[in-house]
């Protein structure tokens, strides 16, 4: 330690001495042998004692009850059972709970406790669960159907990794083998030609990033490719923003150029195959989108790996058409193609000066990490990248980073913030958090469960600080109330309509070229009112719908473990005036007008549909004072379709039905 | 509107900090740190690094220099009173050269488009961080009070898209509302079903069951923000249409922004948007053209780039003058960076971030001024360098506010907009 400390504070810039004085790092580098606390090995303190042994219910209760205590505080109330059942059934499959769920629920006769384990059990089997937790893990990878950047070429065939991320999740994939297939997938055994096929989609992950494929410099080009995968496998992984240390040594983190430089051998020794070629002069300019270029999957039946089945998967395939002007030109799918990762030669990769990728000085090692405080990375034998040590490395147990990102990413999807409130930064920049026992027992929790996402999710679901209400602070933990995402909000306008489709969009729904030639531009064949769930719509970067950042989407050029809560006006426009809600509104007013024949009875009914409650007296008079208020025009064909598509248009732009409490 | 006033009143005592900031900011302008020589500002923004060596950067010595050397595609004349060199490619703008303060010693970090767009409009080439309208508006609050403070109209998508207006950790009713030319200008802003009166009944009900909410969860801030948005929503129904509708404009009002001619129709909208929100109280608005990324045939694709916002700007000045508002409106000019003085293909210029123009106009800068200067042959700004951070501080100062002073908390410290650095260029105020 004393010696990285020496040379770390050695080069620390003027600037970064007077920041890390202000943050207190110079202590924790210099004073404090232990390290940086996230960097520590996990805590496995028992639970505390707790005066009060009747409200707990888990061993998380008992980290929270043991603070409140001290400060003479008392947890809140249980949230009532209807509100618990629309919390759990969104955070756990991003929609909302039926009226029949619900009613089965609050009457249920067993405990709170048996009957909240029965609701988390049932949905935690359904196949919804993968779609909202998966959904979860691509803000984190970057995910998107397009490369962004300049050219925003379109990625033909990242939908194989989006389906195997939501799958690995409805199959409770343990999260250390889910790491492991990601960044070496390819490289481990297989017993049979379906888990070849999974293993090697999952390398998709480091496919996916946003390059410019108009890269005047070759090296250039490579080492941006090379940065984007070390930023993405540091970040969603491990917390920590290594990337600086592409230019210099990590100013705040004991991270030097030597370190990037080992993992960028890794990556310099791995070659991806995205479907896309970089542009450039000599070719012209209907070269890079290139099925040559995609990552052959053995055939599932033959195991074979096949050529390309006959028809449109590179742009030379149809330059003569789009000579003639054709523009709604669609890639034919292959079932024995994806994007991902392979072996390539391996090499070391040369220091770059300042980050210049020409001016070259010694090249470390590939997988020699010295990361102060961290274990080592297990020597990377001459023949082969170091993709499979490293992602050893990551999910070893003496690796105490991996599971604490993990499990906090986890507890700040379900209580609003995390126990480390900056869910992608686990560097020095964060405080030891108040719950730092709590969050490590979660974490050893999680390892001796043998990674299972499922059992963590379960375990935090049945603990009494989940079932709190009301205002959240850092101490008390209790789910703060949460603007429904994007995703939640639609699928849940789609539900409520009755349009909403289950099954998965086929094949490639992407089109267009991307590039700068007129009409060019990438796009995706699934509207905003298509009836799939939002996770399947293709999420073309720079190009998404209006409503995506008008609801926080976030930027898919982006690593981002918690996205942006904005309460603007266009959402307000959105909910009074868009076609997609109108639509709905119409759907849902269709069926309630055939599911109940009387208005009071129908407004019970709206009620329970839209925001998960009945209604009180005074609100089923003001629905009706509504309904008969509203004034039809004459050119109306059914007035009666319109006041109740009013009245439900009113329901769904309510607060109630956007929060989740 | 009188219910509402009246829901904020009975509610204040449950009012969150985020909510009463965004009320400070949407209702009440809030006070600057020191008397502002602007109380607005437009800032126009050429997309792609326009070239400083044929537009507003006279370098007799590259005319004649040769060789790899590009000369000037277009003939420079001195202007106005002041004399300031402004080049054939601007000639309707260079008859405001008085109005003008060139800024020739402009620099950037880098020279990729990606990094000095986020540079130029955040002040940072990688990391997130609050926009230069975002920081105004929380600074100096609104004052519109049925329109957003900060507004950006047709702005890029792609090189950080709208990070470049976005509020970052600055709380959300800072960042830019998009506005798309045209009547509509804000998507939904119409509702096509229902009566005025009957979408006024079904938003009481919506406000009524919000109100509810709240109720049961009464230190949300973000449900008093969300009670706000729909009045907000409401409102602009009404005031985006209106203030976007410019054929309320007279012929010639039209006519001096060029809004009867194909090639300047679509920029000229824009500026005279511009106006329109402007009178309004929108506090900060940001235009764009995109495509002034020379590469080839400057001649060519610089002039007819220059052309379509050449009438248009200079009507925008000439309109804010007769206004008599010109003076409080800090009118801004430029890209993310500038060219080359060598030939890169032919015809055209590289990139360049070490040396470029900017120009200033209106609130506060001293008029027909130039400030800054490169070397002989433009290859670097040698004096009045104004870097990134600069330029922002002095923004900053010329709408009355100390870019030191001007801080947000999160994450444990205190940001602003110039991180650790700027210097106010005050030789160019007035």
């Amino acid at each position: 330690m004393g010696r990285v400390s020496r040379d770390v504070i050695a080069r620390l810039t003027r600037w970064c001495v007077l920041l890390a004085s202000v943050i207190g790092f110079a202590t924790k580098l210099g004073a404090d042998e232990a390290g940086h606390w996230s960097f520590q090995p996990l805590r496995g303190d028992a639970p505390p004692r707790v005066s009060d042994a009747t409200w707990p219910r888990t061993d998380i209760d008992r980290f929270i009850l043991a603070k409140l205590e001290e400060k003479k505080l008392t947890p809140a109330r249980d949230a009532e059972r209807a509100t618990l059942i629309r919390r759990v059934t969104f955070d756990l499959i991003g929609l909302p709970a039926s009226p029949a769920e619900i009613e089965a629920f609050c009457t249920d006769s067993a405990s709170d406790d048996a009957a909240l384990a029965k609701v988390v059990d049932r949905l935690l089997q359904s196949p919804r669960f993968g779609e909202r937790w998966g959904r979860h893990w691509l803000d984190v990878v970057r995910y998107a159907d397009s490369v962004g950047k300049s050219w925003n070429a379109p990625f033909t065939y990242a939908w194989r990794y989006r389906d195997y991320v939501i799958d690995s999740f409805n199959q409770d994939k343990p999260f250390d083998r889910f790491v492991t297939e990601q960044l070496a997938g390819d490289l481990l055994p297989v017993r049979s030609i379906a888990e070849e096929r999974e293993q090697r989609i999952a390398t998709g992950f480091l496919a996916l990033g946003s390059i410019s494929l108009q890269e005047g410099s070759r090296e250039q080009s490579i080492m941006d490719r090379i940065d984007d995968q070390i930023d993405v496998t540091t970040r969603a992984f491990l917390g920590l923003t290594v990337n600086c240390a592409r230019c210099h040594d990590h100013k705040l983190d004991p991270i030097t150029m030597r370190d990037y430089y080992a993992l960028a051998g890794i990556f310099s020794s791995t070659r991806l195959w995205t479907g896309q070629g970089t542009h450039t002069r000599e070719f012209g300019s209907m070269d890079y989108v290139d099925g040559g270029l995609l990552l052959r999957l053995p055939d599932a039946t033959s195991g074979n790996v096949s050529e390309l089945v006959a028809g449109v998967h590179s742009m030379s395939d149809f330059q003569d058409e789009w000579r003639q002007g054709r523009r709604d030109i669609r890639y034919t799918t292959d079932p024995n193609r994806a994007m991902g990762a392979s072996e390539s030669e391996p090499r070391d990769c040369e220091i770059r000066l300042k980050g210049k990728p020409y001016d070259r000085d010694v090249a470390p090692p590939r997988g020699e990490l010295r990361i102060p405080g961290l274990p080592a990375m297990r020597d990377v034998p001459a023949t082969v990248s170091g993709r499979l040590q490293l992602a050893l490395w990551i999910t070893s147990r003496e690796q105490p980073l991996t599971a604490r990102v993990f499990v906090n990413r986890v507890w700040a999807h379900l209580f609003g913030r995390g126990i480390v409130p900056l869910v992608d930064e686990f560097g020095s920049v964060s405080e030891e958090p108040l719950h730092r026992d709590l969050l490590d027992h979660l974490a050893r929790r999680f390892v001796a469960e043998g990674w299972s996402v499922k059992k963590l999710i379960r375990e935090i679901m049945l603990s009494r600080v989940y079932r709190q209400s009301g205002p959240s602070s850092e101490l008390s933990c209790h789910v703060a109330p949460r603007r429904l995402e994007w995703e939640a909000l639609r699928d849940s306008l789609l539900l409520a309509s009755g349009r909403l489709a289950f099954d998965r969009p086929a094949g490639i729904q992407v089109a267009g070229t991307g590039g700068k030639a007129r009409g060019s531009s990438t796009y995706s064949l699934l509207a905003v009112n298509a009836p799939y769930r939002t996770v399947y719509l293709p999420v073309l970067r720079s190009l998404l719908p209006e409503e995506y950042s008008t609801f926080d989407f976030p930027d898919p050029h982006q690593i981002t473990g918690q996205r942006e809560v904005t309460t603007v006006a266009p959402q307000a426009l959105f909910f009074m005036n868009s076609d997609f809600v109108t639509e709905s509104a119409r759907g849902a007013a269709a069926r309630l007008l055939k599911d109940e024949s009387a208005d009071s009875p129908r407004v019970r009914l709206a009620y329970l549909r839209l925001l998960g409650r009945e209604p009180d007296p005074d609100e089923v008079s003001d629905s009706l004072t509504l309904l008969r208020d509203l004034h039809p025009p004459a050119s109306s064909r059914s007035p009666e379709q319109y006041r109740w598509t009013t009245l439900i248009q009113a329901l769904m732009s309510s607060a109630e039905f956007r929060y989740v409490r | 509107m009188s219910a509402r006033r009246t829901f904020l009143q009975q509610a204040a005592a449950g009012f969150g900090w985020l909510a009463l900031s965004a009320l400070a900011a949407d209702a009440a302008s809030k006070r600057p740190h020191f008397a502002m020589k602007a109380k607005r500002a437009v800032f126009l923004f050429m997309e792609g690094g326009p070239s400083q060596f044929d537009t507003f950067d006279w370098k007799p010595e590259l005319a004649r220099a040769g060789g790899r050397f590009l000369a000037p595609a277009f003939p420079f004349k001195q202007r106005g009173q002041s004399g300031l060199w402004i080049s054939d490619a601007f000639p309707q703008l260079a008859q405001h050269a008085d109005e003008l303060c060139l800024l020739n010693g402009m620099t950037t970090n880098n020279a990729g488009h990606q990094q000095a767009v986020l540079a130029m409009h955040t002040g940072s080439e990688n990391l997130v961080r609050p926009s230069l309208g975002a920081w105004v508006v929380y600074g100096l609050g609104s004052m519109a009070d049925d329109l957003p403070g900060f507004v950006t109209v047709n702005p890029i998508s792609h090189l950080g898209g709208a990070q470049n207006y976005g509020s970052a950790f600055l709380p959300a009713t800072f960042q830019g509302t998009r506005l798309g030319t045209g009547q509509r200008g804000v998507p939904h802003i119409a509702n096509r079903n229902l009566s005025d009166e009957d979408q006024r009944r079904q938003l009481d009900f919506v406000q009524k069951l919000n109100r509810r909410a709240l109720a049961q969860d009464p230190n949300q801030p973000e449900l008093e923000g969300l009670i706000q948005s729909y009045e907000l929503a409401y409102q602009m129904q009404t005031s985006v249409p209106e203030t976007l509708d410019l054929s309320r404009e007279p012929a010639r009002i039209r006519e001096l922004y060029g809004l009867d001619d194909s090639a300047t129709q679509n920029f000229g909208s824009q500026c005279l948007m511009a106006r329109r929100l402007m009178e309004k109280g929108v506090r900060f608005i940001q235009l764009t053209s995109t495509g002034w990324d020379h590469h080839n045939n400057i001649r060519e694709s610089l002039g007819a780039r220059a052309a379509s916002v050449d009438r248009p700007i200079a009507g925008l000045l000439a309109d804010l003058k007769q206004k008599g508002m010109l003076d409080e409106t800090l009118v801004i000019w430029g890209g993310e960076f500038g060219r080359q003085p060598r030939e890169d293909n032919p015809g055209g210029r590289g990139h360049a971030n070490r040396g470029y123009t900017m120009w200033l106009a209106g609130g506060g800068v001293k008029r027909g001024f130039r400030y800054g200067a490169t070397d002989e042959l433009g290859e670097q700004a040698v004096e009045g360098r104004l870097g990134t951070h600069d330029l922002h501080a002095t923004l900053l100062h010329l709408l009355g506010l100390d870019h030191e002073r001007l801080t947000f908390r999160h994450a444990g410290r205190d940001f602003r907009m110039t991180d650790v650095a700027g210097k106010v260029a005050k030789e160019i105020i007035a």
